[in-house]
């Protein structure tokens, strides 16, 4: 034969296929070979085992490469250890080198690395590649400066949402959005939420809303489920920068990632949120709250207005005017009458007074009563003058006979005192310390102090003489 | 107030959905704090016309009319169509 004959490949069963295919890797130079490979971590999580199942990801132009490393959970301690970090989290959008033997796993037909170690090599390709769009997003201007609520917004009532139909994110959107009070118009703008086929996915989505003419009130951006790694297809400043544009036109509120990942959408879009339930929760809270304020406002309103109207309707009631005319009238009529009465009845006092004042003054009456209060004036002045002088002398004799007592007192109290001299305007003598008030305390030649009121002068005793 | 009363229809359909509820808030203000014997009835019943025409358009803005509802679906069903031609095409 010149050309060898090509094998046949025909199994009776998968199993058959799988084992097959466990036969050429046991065979391979692989097998049971330590090996090294470099990747980002895009997904950590144990299983309910304690193992931890670690993925690693790299997108080349636009396909996307992933394999799965397990570590048991009795390795776990040390690889962490080892690696300098204490969870799993600490993995995650990070560059490391792995080793491991290369498993075929054959109930699932698929290659796994079971990890031996773990060693770091700083910051991931998907992370550097991130930092560098949020860069240049953030020098264009595009990236949100402020955290928004929807109650900025006017009540949400139609929402055009761009998604993958067949997600469960986009089932679960719209289950939770019936429970707003007034549902609003959803529409589903379809595009793929993973794989290379996201971006233009999304653009020929939001094209395609602008070019509808419908003024949604939001755009929704939602994926739910599916791979983590396929994240890093939402990391495009393209995309980035038309969400951000978009936003100044119609807000687009995304739900993308899990809650510890961010992909570029979130950082321009109006505002962002963890899962596509919270987007759609947030939207029905808008709601409801507008529709109750409004309620409440209608209410508070209408019983307002009904209580006025009521409470004048029975102000002015037939009946009402009818009684206040009644009443009103039979008082004037009352007040008039008294008046008139009073009127009259003043008038005829007045004139009485007048009458019996003429009658009573006469010229020569006043003439009298003028000398008489004249006389009276006079009398009493005089009267006035002499008890004046009657009250002087007295106080002056009052005074002369106090000054004398005081005086003579003053000597009483004074005159058996060391100082009476002295308060006589005399001198007080001191032989130091001691008064002299004898000329029995003094020898001659004894020095002696004598004290004036106004000053003082040393003196020596020559002649001592006693009466 | 007076500047309420003298809002016209079109006036009040043109404000946003929040400054229909400010209005409202104003007039709801005005109706329980002021004092009730002191009212102007006459006054009272135009502000209470207008909180009604507001409620009437804040409502329109809350709610999809039947009638608008039917027009966006169908402005959303060409483009729908027009999606699927292109994905059709691509």
């Amino acid at each position: 034969m010149l050309f060898p004959q090509q094998e046949e490949f025909k199994f009776e069963s998968i199993q058959e296929l799988i084992e097959y295919l466990n036969s050429i890797f046991s065979s391979s130079p692989l097998y049971r070979q330590e090996i090294e490979v470099i990747g980002d971590v895009t997904h950590a999580k144990y299983s309910k085992r304690g193992d931890l199942y670690v993925e690693l990801s790299q997108r080349v132009r636009s396909s996307n490469y992933s394999i799965t490393i397990i570590f048991s959970q009795s390795a776990v301690p040390y690889v962490f250890k080892h690696c300098r970090i204490d969870s799993e989290k600490e993995l995650l959008n990070k560059r490391w080198k792995f080793q491991g033997i290369v498993n075929f796993w054959k109930r699932e037909a698929k290659y796994v690395v079971s990890g031996s170690s773990i060693i770091p090599l700083g910051a991931s390709e998907i992370e550097k590649k991130k930092k560098e769009i949020l860069k240049k997003l953030e020098k264009s201007n595009l990236l949100r400066k402020v955290e928004h609520e929807l109650v900025e917004l006017d009540p949400i009532k139609k929402i055009a949402v761009i998604t993958s139909p067949t997600a469960a994110g986009f089932g679960d959107f719209q289950k939770n959005i019936n429970h707003s009070r007034f549902i609003p118009i959803v529409h589903l703008y379809p595009a793929p939420m993973q794989g290379a086929e996201t971006v233009p996915g999304i653009k020929k989505a939001l094209f395609a809303i602008l070019k509808s003419g419908i003024d949604y009130n939001v755009v929704v951006i939602i994926r739910g489920g599916g791979s983590k790694s396929d994240l890093m297809y939402f990391d495009d400043f393209e995309l980035g920068s038309l969400i951000a544009k978009f936003s100044r036109k119609i807000p687009v509120l995304t739900g993308i990632g899990h809650e510890q990942d961010s992909t570029i959408p979130d950082f321009v879009s109006w505002k962002n949120y963890s899962t596509p339930t919270e987007v759609s929760r947030d939207i029905v809270n808008q709601i409801n709250y507008f529709t109750d304020t409004l309620e409440n406002l209608e209410k508070n309103i209408t019983y307002s207005f009904t209580n006025i109207y009521s409470q004048m309707e029975n102000l002015l009631s037939f009946n009402t005017i009818n009684n206040i005319k009644y009443y009103l009238g039979r008082e004037l009529i009352n007040l008039f009458r008294t008046l008139d009465e009073d009127q009259l009845s003043i008038n005829r006092k007045i004139n009485q007074m007048i009458e019996s004042s003429e009658k009573s003054i006469s010229l020569n009456k006043l003439v009298s009563i003028q000398r008489f209060i004249e006389y009276s004036i006079k009398t009493y002045n005089q009267d006035i003058i002499s008890t004046t002088n009657e009250i002087i002398s007295e106080l002056k004799s009052k005074f002369e006979i106090s000054e004398r007592i005081l005086f003579s007192t003053f000597q009483e109290l004074t005159k058996s005192s060391p100082f009476a001299a002295f308060l006589n305007n005399g001198v007080l003598v001191k032989k130091g310390e001691e008064i002299i008030d004898s000329v029995e305390k003094l020898q001659r030649k004894d020095e002696v102090k004598l004290i004036f009121k106004d000053g003082e002068a040393d003196s020596s005793i020559e002649k001592i003489q006693k009466w | 107030m007076e500047e309420i009363i003298k809002l016209s229809e079109e006036e009040i359909k043109n404000l946003s959905f929040k400054e229909q509820l400010e209005l409202l808030e104003r007039i709801n203000d005005y109706f329980q704090n002021e004092k009730q014997d002191e009212l102007d009835v006459e006054n009272a019943l135009e502000i209470y016309k207008k909180a009604l025409d507001i409620l009437t358009y804040a409502r329109e803005k809350l709610v999809n009319l039947k009638e608008e509802k039917a027009q966006i679906d169908e402005k959303y069903e060409k483009i729908k169509s027009q999606l699927s031609e292109s994905a059709g095409i691509d």
